[in-house]
């Protein structure tokens, strides 16, 4: 395989695609109680957030999406990860998600589970608005 | 067939980007829309006039100024030559065709505009022809209308007609659609709009890199284009408009240069073209375009259109037999412009897996919104190819598009 199939391979490596594929917590949540919307002018992508908070708590959340594999599995594995404690811990998780991404936080490892992939895109600086999307329209203000 | 005196390679040679790496790939630059490539002409032309022609226009008795005054003004001839206009003085040097329109449709905002007024664009305008014309709107009262698009990427002419009424004061389209390739019958479309005695802006962006163009001919009221997208510098533009038009237009900016006579109490404007290019312009950009138009008329015009005409055919026959892919803009008539999707796929991610082969496309909405919404696209991938790419080039997209297409299942 020729080397630059390799980096591809890396970039979509098999969590990005299948996060691309099946995205976790996709659609619109019926009864939500607020929502977000990203947009990146440059190539149109477009992003919402739904969460339902019940006293405070957010008990849901999912996101829609018409955008492209990296915007959308970083859409998919932020939300993963944040509803694993039901956004209890969301500023750390931004942070991480953010550090991974701008290449303040070198290493992967496995507790960072599906996020430890947004490390591959550094390797893409015309894309990493792309995954940042997600982080940006989700900020911890909204936790 | 390609044209016994078209020598793809000879051309090819005259590029020197186009020898370039990219990633340890060849470049294969299918971007041409965006901005065109310039030859090694264009490069020294720029070269030799910072090294030995430099100084201001318009305003020296010295030696260099006078001699850069006249090649200045010699390449606004070689301009309206190139355009099929006949007077010079009609040709004004802008930063670009979006500094064109905006200076028009500024002029149209404080001479001709008023309250109830209609200005008619297309579907299909680039950004550039449709914000001035909503802040003109915004300022004026006047209403923004619209010629629909058919689901060919061409333009419904069935509606023009309506939309041309006794309160339409301007209508502005684009000669070629940058995203979809469709060249509109523009002679048509300003016959239409003389009838009814309303000028038209013709946005020759896309088109003058394709094919000669005569205003003469087509008898538009404007007509505009960007330097960088006809193989020249970046910067530099053009607006040629009718005389009557021009003079009745204010300026758009002030200050030196475009005087005549400057007082406290009042100042006189210069004539035609010196009333629109205050400042000093960009001397540089004028040299380069004029070296531009020189080596493109050089060419064989004919046999380069052949060629690309070629290359859009062979990537749409390609293209088309990848699973999933669809093209968007199938109009009869058509510049080497090929927009596409493909099911499941998001251009971005097609752009990514290409730029990994040193294939240079767009990828995104190419300053057409509306257009792309009244489609449901957020985006589309575009190759646009230039009469210095190769039947080779195209062979190469159309291996990486099937590539990828495997490679996301």
């Amino acid at each position: 395989m020729r080397e630059d199939t390799e980096t591809l391979r890396e970039l979509y490596q098999a969590t990005i695609l299948d996060h691309n594929k099946n995205p976790r917590h996709y659609g619109v949540l019926s009864d939500y109680t607020e929502s977000r919307e990203g947009y990146n002018p440059l190539c149109g992508d477009k992003l919402t957030f739904y969460l339902r908070r019940e006293e405070g708590e957010v008990v849901a959340a999912t996101f829609e999406c018409a955008a492209c594999a990296i915007c959308k599995a970083s859409a998919s594995m932020l939300l993963e990860a944040a509803m694993h404690d039901n956004f209890q811990n969301y500023s750390a998780l931004h942070a991480t998600g953010l550090a991974l991404l701008d290449g303040s936080r070198l290493e992967a490892s496995n507790d960072l589970g599906d996020l430890s992939a947004l490390v591959a895109i550094r390797a893409f600086p015309a894309r990493l608005g792309c995954a940042r999307l997600a982080w940006d329209t989700l900020k911890p203000e909204a936790e | 067939m390609v044209h016994k005196n078209f020598d793809i390679q000879a051309i090819r040679a005259d590029f020197p980007i186009l020898g370039r790496d990219v990633g340890g790939r060849p470049l294969n630059y299918l971007d041409n829309a965006a901005t065109a490539q310039k030859p090694q002409a264009v490069i020294e032309a720029l070269q030799r006039y910072y090294a030995h022609e430099n100084a201001n226009i318009h305003r020296g008795v010295h030696y260099l100024s006078e001699q850069l005054t006249e090649a200045y003004e010699g390449t606004r001839s070689k301009v309206a030559d190139f355009i099929g206009a006949k007077d010079a003085a009609e040709v004004v040097f802008t930063r670009g065709a979006t500094e064109s329109i905006n200076l028009i449709a500024h002029g149209f905002t404080e001479s001709v505009l008023n309250e109830g007024d209609e200005i008619l664009i297309t579907h299909m305008e680039h950004h550039a022809n449709i914000v001035p014309w909503q802040i003109a709107a915004e300022k004026t009262g006047a209403k923004l209308k619209v010629v629909p698009v058919l689901s060919d990427g061409s333009l419904d002419m069935e509606a023009v007609p309506a939309l041309l009424n006794d309160r339409t004061r301007i209508f502005a389209f684009v000669h070629t659609s940058n995203t979809l390739g469709t060249i509109n019958p523009a002679a048509e479309l300003i016959e239409m709009a003389h009838a009814k005695n309303i000028p038209v802006l013709l946005d020759g962006s896309q088109s003058v890199p394709h094919a000669p163009v005569d205003v003469g001919q087509l008898d538009c009221d404007f007509f505009v284009f960007s330097g960088h997208k006809l193989f020249g510098p970046t910067g530099i533009g053009v607006l040629w408009g009718k005389r009557a038009w021009l003079e009745r237009l204010p300026p758009y900016q002030s200050g030196g240069d475009m005087i005549e006579l400057v007082d406290f109490e009042g100042t006189t404007y210069k004539g035609l073209p010196g009333k629109f290019e205050a400042g000093t312009p960009h001397i540089a950009g004028v040299m380069g375009l004029g070296v531009a138009i020189d080596y493109l008329s050089s060419l064989d015009r004919e046999a380069a259109l052949t060629h690309e005409q070629n290359l859009l055919e062979a990537a749409t026959h390609g293209l088309l037999e990848v699973p999933g892919l669809s093209i968007f803009g199938t109009a009869p008539q058509k510049a080497s412009v090929l927009s596409f999707v493909i099911e499941g796929l998001h251009p971005h991610d097609i752009g990514t897996f290409l730029n990994a082969d040193g294939i240079a496309i767009r990828a995104g909405h190419h300053c057409t919104q509306p257009l792309l919404k009244a489609f449901g696209l957020a985006a589309t991938a575009r190759a646009s190819f230039a009469f210095y790419n190769s039947m080779e080039e195209v062979e190469q997209l159309i291996a990486a598009v099937h590539k990828l297409r495997k490679f996301f299942g």
